[in-house]
């Protein structure tokens, strides 16, 4: 059973690379992982799954506004960048500079596909950040702690 | 470090602590609790717990190095005469009035002190991060979200030069700080820091996501020891430690050029250089 899932881990993840979802920055978190931190992991993309989603609402707020402040979109746009960098979700951060870009030219419009892709795309992420920790349980739960 | 125990002696100023891992140089063999404490009765000496502040660590390593005569008791566990005049011999200490030799590779192996690094981030992702990085690199962290809270922590209070004295009870051997921030950026934060006398000793170290060469330069002109790109990695860790033992070199090298010019009478006194000769747990020990 722990093998077939652990399969199922690996596959998951590697696609997640191969897509070019995750970058290295994933695989040194990987590597902070050990006995002394063994859930470092899950409470980081934790973290950035929540990070994400407070900070995608917030931009679809302020891009809502009629006089749209592109500093404070900017701002949030470079958390989320620094985020994704941080936990290595490559996809996601590289959206996040082109956004940065439309703030730059203040360009409503642009902003707007963005985060209409960004917000895909972090979706998606986290879905599959979402399976694997769910994995990750299923897996350690075939191992009992005494 | 949850227990109190004897674990070496050390000619030295005031206590100095010695975790027992430190030993495994010496005597591999034998964990401290089997150790007993050397018989010499060596004037001056002072017993190590693992009590006394982490801080002090490094600084019996640089007496070694820099200054023999005010640490030369053995680090060595066993009581042999001769284990110890070996030790002696590795530092070339034979009087008080000797210069500084240098440590024999295999000790300063085993000399890692546990720094205290102090993290300023306001994402709490990168600081868990930042902290896991420094953790699973030996260094002690307390990590704060703001820079006012880390002058806070350092014993800085708004207009305030002179630390209250009843919070310093933490040493920090090195800042590392994100650049932005709201409110007090990493680049204010650095400004503070070194506009005060009390802690612009302390190494500095800013973050930042955005490769910017002017704000590189920025933060490397106002002193910033090293600028670092984020995500951080762990390989960035080994940088960190050379800007703290520099600092604590240079710290120690100027305490021994003042111990000298007093000796000698000689009038140049440099501000604060009381507070730098003798070390007390109620400064503000960013050595």
């Amino acid at each position: 059973m722990a093998a077939a899932l652990t399969n199922q881990l690996h596959a998951l993840v590697n696609n997640m690379f191969a897509t070019g979802l995750l970058d290295e920055q994933f695989q040194q978190l990987q590597m902070l992982q050990d006995s002394s931190a063994p859930d470092f992991v899950s409470e980081v993309v934790t973290l950035f799954c929540d990070d994400g989603e407070r900070i995608i609402g917030e931009l679809a707020r302020q891009l809502d506004q009629p006089n749209v402040d592109f500093d404070r979109v900017d701002s949030f746009a470079h958390q989320l960048k620094g985020s994704s960098a941080s936990v290595g979700a490559q996809q996601v951060k590289n959206t996040c500079i082109q956004f940065r870009e439309f703030c730059q030219q203040r360009s409503r419009d642009g902003c707007l596909k963005t985060l209409d892709l960004v917000r895909t795309e972090f979706y998606d992420l986290r879905n599959k950040f979402q399976v694997m920790l769910q994995l990750e349980k299923q897996i350690q739960a075939c191992y009992p702690k005494h | 470090m949850a227990s109190k125990e004897l674990i070496g002696f050390v000619d030295c100023a005031g206590p100095i602590p010695i975790p027992s891992d430190r030993f495994a140089l010496y005597d591999l063999e034998h964990p401290p609790h089997h150790r007993s404490p050397p018989s010499n009765n060596q004037p001056n000496r002072t017993s190590v717990t693992e009590s006394t502040p982490p801080d002090l660590l490094p600084c019996v390593f640089f007496f070694f190095a820099a200054s023999p005569r005010l640490v030369r008791g053995k680090l060595a566990t066993t009581e042999k005469s001769s284990d110890h005049e070996d030790f002696l011999s590795f530092t070339g200490a034979q009087s008080k009035e000797e210069g500084a030799y240098p440590l024999p590779s295999s000790m300063a192996v085993a000399t890692e002190a546990q720094f205290h690094v102090l993290a300023v981030d306001d994402s709490l992702l990168d600081r868990k991060l930042i902290e896991r990085l420094l953790k699973t690199s030996s260094f002690q962290v307390t990590a704060v979200d703001s820079g006012s809270k880390a002058l806070e922590f350092l014993g800085l209070h708004d207009h305030e030069e002179s630390p209250i004295s009843d919070q310093l009870d933490v040493a920090v051997n090195l800042i590392i700080t994100d650049y932005c921030m709201p409110g007090m950026t990493g680049y204010d934060l650095l400004k503070k820091i070194k506009e005060s006398s009390y802690l612009r000793d302390i190494p500095v170290v800013i973050m930042s996501s955005d490769n910017i060469p002017s704000r590189i330069n920025r933060c490397l002109e106002e002193g910033a020891d090293e600028f670092l790109l984020k995500p951080v990695r762990l390989s960035d860790m080994s940088k960190l430690k050379p800007h703290i033992l520099k600092s604590r070199c240079k710290e120690h090298y100027e305490q021994e050029q003042h111990l000298q010019s007093n000796s000698s009478s000689n009038s140049h006194k440099r501000k604060a250089a009381d507070d730098e000769i003798l070390p007390s747990p109620i400064r503000p020990r960013h050595c």
